[in-house]
């Protein structure tokens, strides 16, 4: 069966020492930078992407995927035990899992969520290997206009899926998309908000941004607020970590559609892993027989989040691979780094490089269990990482940083820019606005402006070619669709009548 | 009476910033070629992102003020949290000063002194914006992390950089 032949093949390439090697360094620091707070997955792979640049493509592409999910991992951890969600999709394991922390069970929840994690990228795994071929295949139908609409409608739902107000959420997609026209437009050979600046002729590297905004922005922001984390003091002897059979039994329904309904919404292009876990944890109470256990430390609210995250982040590699379209700012991410190394995603990939997707896929398995292999002994490690005061860790990543920044062009003007973005990401986040699709704009830009401009050239200047194409219609009336799915509860709650100001007895 | 009031400050501010950020891009994107839609010049999607972010700006600072005497009373435990989330304008000042400033003379110090005393350049300016930080941590960590910096970057990977001055 082809599915066998492909996976075959790349686990022969995934099990090559040199990409072993990269893909357990990616898993490890992954982890152990998705378990200290301060620094999510998204600002780490922007800090370690130059230094990936002197690797060659497949082991670089796997390092930084086994950074990603390894940092998803980490990410729970300190969810868990610091009730601090690193990412937006940990919000919802802490929400259950903080709670069993407290009740002393941190040890089953940390296990169950490792084994958890496994289970979901095994599925995972052979979604990707069922779906993303047929998908690419379906993809090389698109012209310009589909993939117009498309990504019209990753940016709408991935600007939507934000916290804070969907206005804004839209406006700073908007504001990325603006942002990547600085530079030379490649149509027109015009030089644009470029004032005059050879560096920026080429526009501005998306690296820089990243780091800028989500890495410099959030060292400042946790300098200023000085040492509010609290330290998890409590020892977690060996016995306790070892789940109950009860735990075990009660998980299983849980994982089943938490990891179902991630790799559903993964492949979604604007759905990523966060709003897998909202929807799995909101499933896993509709379902459940006694719901008011949420929310106080019940297992199932971990493991179907977790679950639900894992898959997700396994299967958004799909359209971002298929069809060139990332799901959220972290595929955007990996989309770029692929860019760079020459490897272009979209329908053709798989049959020009086989061995890089295949090995790919493969490696995700492989990275996964290496995290179960790891991470069941070093759970007592982690959590004694996290008593490392930020003040020893932010000068090291300022180095990084620097020197990360520095050497893309070996020449200071990328530190300014990157400081400069970090000054602006601050201001966002004092102002609550999400940065993340901002990202998505930045780097979608070029790629809507020229499928824009061909598709209108094409249909000779007629809009309506996005709406007479079908598969491009469909495509707008499901960001449409998004849109009004978040705005309509919004304003319907709006316009209720507000009930008559009591004075509570507080 | 019904006054009209800024109910959510940083919503309003930041539709002013989109405002202003889009007639920014509008007023340059003015300046390059328009062309029409069959074939857009250089300034066509740049112009329209402008104002759409300029018209999304304004709905966010709409949206953003309210009438009504509505009760701004917080109970006692949110108040303190709003105490503790609310950072002071000097320590916003004093973080942004110092990490920003640090690395901006790495930026500069690179070509001239080298990998080295860049790092450790930086190390020590940045290490201003955490008063908690004492010297002889700063000292370490300088060190360290100038060892780390070469054994990473120029031994490791080998990128061109100059080691000392």
């Amino acid at each position: 069966m082809e599915l066998i032949d492909n996976l075959a093949l790349g686990f022969e390439v995934a099990l090559s020492p040199t990409t072993l090697l990269y893909c357990l360094i990616g898993v490890t620091f992954g982890t152990f930078v998705g378990v200290l707070p301060g620094i999510g997955p998204l600002a780490t792979i922007g800090l370690l992407l130059p230094i990936t640049f002197h690797l060659p493509p497949t082991e670089a592409i796997v390092m930084l995927a086994g950074i990603y999910y390894g940092a998803m991992y980490g990410g729970s951890t300190t969810a868990i035990l610091l009730n601090l969600p690193g990412t937006a999709a940990s919000v919802m394991v802490a929400l259950d899992g903080h709670q069993m922390a407290k009740q002393g069970r941190a040890g089953p929840a940390l296990v169950m969520t490792t084994i958890v994690s496994f289970a979901a990228a095994c599925v995972a795994i052979l979604v990707i290997a069922a779906f993303a071929p047929p998908l690419a295949q379906f993809a090389t139908r698109f012209t310009s206009a589909e993939y117009f609409s498309l990504m019209i409608m990753g940016l709408i739902a991935a600007s939507v899926l934000v916290s804070g107000s969907l206005v804004k959420g839209l406006a700073m997609t908007v504001l990325g998309l603006l942002l990547g026209m600085v530079g030379q437009d490649v149509t027109t050979g015009e030089a644009r908000y470029t004032f005059g600046l050879l560096q920026l002729y080429d526009g501005l590297h998306f690296v820089i941004v990243i780091i800028g905004l989500f890495g410099l922005a959030e060292v400042i922001n946790n300098l200023a607020q000085g040492e509010k984390r609290q330290q998890f003091t409590q020892k977690v002897p060996w016995r306790d970590l070892i789940p109950t059979r009860k735990d075990l039994h009660d998980s299983f329904t849980s994982t089943v559609r938490g990891t179902g309904l991630g790799a559903a919404l993964g492949i979604l292009p604007g759905a990523g892993p966060a709003i897998s876990t909202f929807a799995a944890y909101a499933v896993e109470k509709r379902v459940s027989k006694d719901p008011s256990q949420f929310g106080r430390g019940s297992i199932k609210g971990v493991t179907a989040p977790e679950a639900a995250n894992n898959a997700a982040a396994q299967t958004s590699f799909i359209p971002t691979l298929s069809l060139g379209v990332p799901g959220d700012a972290t595929m955007a991410l990996m989309l770029g780094a692929m860019m760079i190394h020459g490897l272009v995603p979209g329908p053709q990939i798989i049959q020009n490089n086989p061995y890089f997707f295949w090995g790919l896929v493969a490696s995700f398995w492989i990275g996964n269990l290496l995290l179960l292999i790891l991470n069941l002994p070093m759970v007592g490690i982690w959590i004694k990482m996290l008593s490392i005061p930020y003040r020893w860790m932010f000068p090291a990543i300022l180095t990084f940083i620097g020197i990360g920044m520095y050497s893309l062009h070996m020449e200071g003007f990328d530190v300014f820019v990157a400081a400069g973005f970090g000054l602006v990401g601050y201001l966002f986040i004092k102002l609550r606005c999400e940065a993340a699709p901002l990202l998505l704009g930045l780097i979608l830009s070029p790629l809507v402006e020229e499928n824009l401009r061909r598709a209108l050239l094409v249909s000779r200047g007629e809009l309506s070619i996005f709406v007479e194409r079908p598969i491009s219609l469909v495509f707008l009336i499901l960001g449409v669709g998004f849109f009004l799915a978040v705005v309509i509860p919004g304003i319907v709650k709006a316009l209720k009548p507000k009930p008559a100001d009591t004075t509570d007895g507080r | 009476m019904n006054r009209l009031r800024i109910k959510d400050r940083a919503d309003f501010l930041s539709g002013l910033l989109f405002v202003g950020l889009g007639a920014f891009g509008l007023l340059e994107a003015l300046q390059y070629d328009m062309g029409n839609l069959r074939r857009m010049g250089a300034g066509y999607f740049p112009v329209i992102l402008s104002m759409i972010l300029m018209g999304l700006g304004v709905i966010t600072a709409i949206t953003s003020l309210g009438t009504g005497g509505e009760s701004g009373q917080m109970t006692a435990e949110e108040s303190a949290e709003a105490d503790d989330m609310r950072v002071g304008l000097l320590a916003a000042a004093r973080a942004s000063f110092f990490v920003i400033g640090a690395l901006v003379v790495f930026a500069l110090a690179m070509p001239r002194i080298g990998l080295v005393l860049s790092v450790i350049t930086l190390v020590v300016i940045s290490s201003f914006a955490d008063r908690t930080l004492s010297w002889n941590a700063t000292g370490v960590i300088a060190v360290f992390m100038a060892f780390v910096a070469v054994a990473i970057f120029r031994w490791g990977i080998g990128l061109p950089l100059p080691v000392w001055p």
